[in-house]
Formats: structure tokens, C-alpha cells, sequence
């Protein structure tokens, strides 16, 4: 019985963490610039990504994968928001300037 | 942080990685780690500031952890966003100046801020912070100053 | 359950795939780079779904290289944005 709760609970964290990658997916597609695009890969990716690891980590059980998957979720919790905000600088320090609303009355 | 600490950190993540005690496994171990901590604690040495002690590194993990109610709601905004039929934004690019004067702590700030709601840290120059937010409302938590509130306390406890 | 995992694996990879479509129609250098990075994330992930589907624990090692692989791409190629020059400090110029 708590096998079967704890693969359901799993389960839901894994369908959450897809949702919020795809979420990050059509913002990446969708929205207008390049700054926004980085508000929605880098908030999401690093949502999904742990829910997603989270999950398994519940199916993997105490085992030797648990612990990697451990240090991946700290990785990734570190390092999403780090490389977002590298490439925000960069990209800020080369020139291009956001998109605004005003220079452009319909969003594509 | 110190290189000994470095080295420990390193070889204890080696231990659990390989989950084995073999005599040939520890002392590869050994050389890696010490290896690497040392090449390594030149590069992570920051002459302007003090390494992390156990407590404030404590600290941090329970800021990260406080952080998650932060972030969850963040994400789900950017969901409701993109899933919208006409996306509704209006992104303005804000300036604001931090009172943290730890290196360290202004970073941890910036990342806290690109992890916040409809906030995204541009550039990070002295006290200097560039946000981008997704519409001029989102700046307002930043000039109210929750998080470096608690930055602050964490890590600049007498300023 | 392991039908769980592997639907997961599908559903990102048709996700890293639409990223390309970001990757090769740009317009910009660094929402390319934006691009490689979001399928790096999704890459990590997929590898660890594989890894526990096939109970392969080495899989998972991999994904800890390509993690931080990937987030060294993403400074490095940042760095390269901003400054023009992967050498040498900032001040410097």
C-alpha cells in the first residue's frame, strides 16, 4: 500500500516537473526577447528539473543512484539561476537591448 | 574557502560516489583529491573576502531551502504566462543598489533575485545590481528588500 | 513505473527538440546559446530517467559530467559573448 502511495506521489512529481519543462519550452519559443526568454528556461528548467529528480529519486529508493541524484539536484539548483544570469550579462554587455512594449505594440 | 576543507569535501564525495573502501580505491581517491583541492583552492580564494564558516554555510542551505517558496510560485507564474493565448507583458530593465558588501553575499542576492517572480538579474557590477523584470510591478519585493534582509543577517551580522 | 520513466524520456526529448527550433532560428547569438542550455538541462534529466529505467548507476554518473559540463559551456560561451576572449582578465582590455 505505501509502495503503491509513494510511486503515485512520484508519479505526480514527475508529471509536475514535465509540465514546468514544457512551460519553458513554448516561453522559450513564444515570448518576445531574448531576457524574457531566459525569465521562463532559467526558473522553470531548475523547477522541473528538481521535481523531475526528486521523483526518480523516490523510485530509485536508498541506493547508490539516491546519492548522485542528490548532488545532481544541488547542481542544478546552483547552476540553472549561475548560467542564466552569465548569459543575461553577456548578451547585456554585448549590446542588445530588451524588448519593450512600446517600440512594439503587438507582442509576435 | 580553505584548502584542507577542500580536499576533505572532495575525498568524502569520492567515497560515497565509489561506495567502496578498496585499498587501490582510497588512495586514487587521496591523490585526486588532494590534487585537485590544491590546484583548486588558488582559484576559490577571494583575497577580498573571508571564507564561508560551518555556521554561515549552514545558514545558506536554510536560506535555500526558505528560497523554494519563492521559486515555486515563480515558476508557475511563467507557466500561466506562456500558456496565455496573448502574452501580456510590458518588461522594463531596473536599477537598484544593494547595501551587502560581502562578495559572496551580493551574488547569493542576485541569484535569489533571477529565482524570484518576474525578476531576472541582468549584471551584478559593485553594489550595482541591473534587473530585468517582466512587467514594473515585480520590482517591488527587491526595493522592499525581504531577501537581502536576510542575506544580511546570515552573513553580515554586524553591518 | 518503468513505463513512467520512459514516457518522461519521450516527452523531453520531443521538448528538446522544439528548443532547437529556438537554437537554429535565433535571431541572436545568445538566445542560441540560451537554447543549448535549456536541452543541456533536459539532457541531465533524461540521462538520470534512463539510468534508473535500465539500472544503469554509470548513466548517472555520466549525467553528473554532462551537468557540469554544460554549465561550464554556458560561462565559458557567455564569457566569450561579453568580452570577445576566452583569456586573461576583464581589465585587462
Amino acid at each position: 500500500m505505501s509502495e503503491l502511495l509513494l510511486t503515485t506521489f512520484a508519479a505526480v512529481l514527475i508529471a509536475a516537473g514535465c509540465l514546468f519543462f514544457l512551460a519553458g519550452t513554448i516561453g522559450l519559443l513564444r515570448l518576445p526577447d531574448f531576457y524574457c526568454r531566459l525569465h521562463a528556461t532559467t526558473k522553470c528548467d531548475a523547477v522541473g528539473a528538481v521535481l523531475i529528480l526528486l521523483g526518480v529519486a523516490l523510485i530509485a529508493g536508498a541506493d547508490t543512484q539516491t546519492v548522485r541524484i542528490v548532488a545532481l539536484i544541488a547542481l542544478i539548483a546552483i547552476s540553472s539561476p549561475t548560467a542564466g544570469h552569465a548569459l543575461a550579462r553577456a548578451g547585456w554587455h554585448a549590446g542588445h537591448r530588451p524588448w519593450t512594449r512600446e517600440e512594439n505594440d503587438e507582442p509576435e | 574557502m580553505r584548502p584542507i576543507s577542500l580536499i576533505a569535501g572532495l575525498f568524502g564525495f569520492w567515497l560515497v560516489l565509489t561506495a567502496g573502501l578498496g585499498p587501490w580505491s582510497v588512495v586514487l581517491g587521496l591523490f585526486l583529491a588532494g590534487g585537485i583541492g590544491v590546484a583548486a583552492a588558488r582559484l576559490l580564494a577571494d583575497p577580498g573576502d573571508r571564507p564561508l564558516s560551518a555556521g554561515e554555510l549552514v545558514g545558506l542551505t536554510g536560506y535555500m531551502f526558505r528560497l523554494v517558496g519563492f521559486i515555486l510560485p515563480a515558476a508557475w507564474q511563467v507557466v500561466r504566462l506562456v500558456m496565455h493565448r496573448r502574452i501580456d507583458i510590458d518588461p522594463v530593465v531596473i536599477e537598484h543598489r544593494t547595501r551587502l558588501r560581502r562578495p559572496f553575499a551580493r551574488v547569493a542576492l542576485a541569484n535569489s533575485i533571477t529565482l524570484t517572480p518576474g525578476t531576472h538579474c541582468v549584471d551584478l557590477d559593485g553594489d550595482q545590481l541591473t534587473i530585468h523584470c517582466l512587467e514594473p510591478r515585480f520590482a517591488e519585493p527587491i526595493f522592499e528588500g525581504i531577501l537581502e534582509e536576510r542575506l544580511a543577517r546570515l552573513l553580515e551580522p554586524k553591518s | 513505473m518503468s513505463g513512467l520513466l520512459w514516457g518522461a524520456v519521450l516527452f523531453l526529448l520531443v521538448n528538446a527538440f522544439a528548443c532547437l527550433g529556438r537554437a537554429i532560428l535565433g535571431p541572436t547569438l545568445p538566445d542560441r546559446v540560451t537554447a543549448a542550455n535549456v536541452i543541456g538541462t533536459k539532457t541531465v534529466v533524461v540521462l538520470v530517467l534512463l539510468g534508473v529505467a535500465l539500472n544503469q548507476v554509470i548513466w548517472l554518473d555520466v549525467a553528473l559530467v554532462y551537468g557540469l559540463l554544460s554549465l561550464t559551456v554556458s560561462l565559458v560561451v557567455g564569457r566569450l559573448i561579453e568580452t570577445g576572449r576566452l583569456k586573461g582578465l576583464e581589465e585587462e582590455s
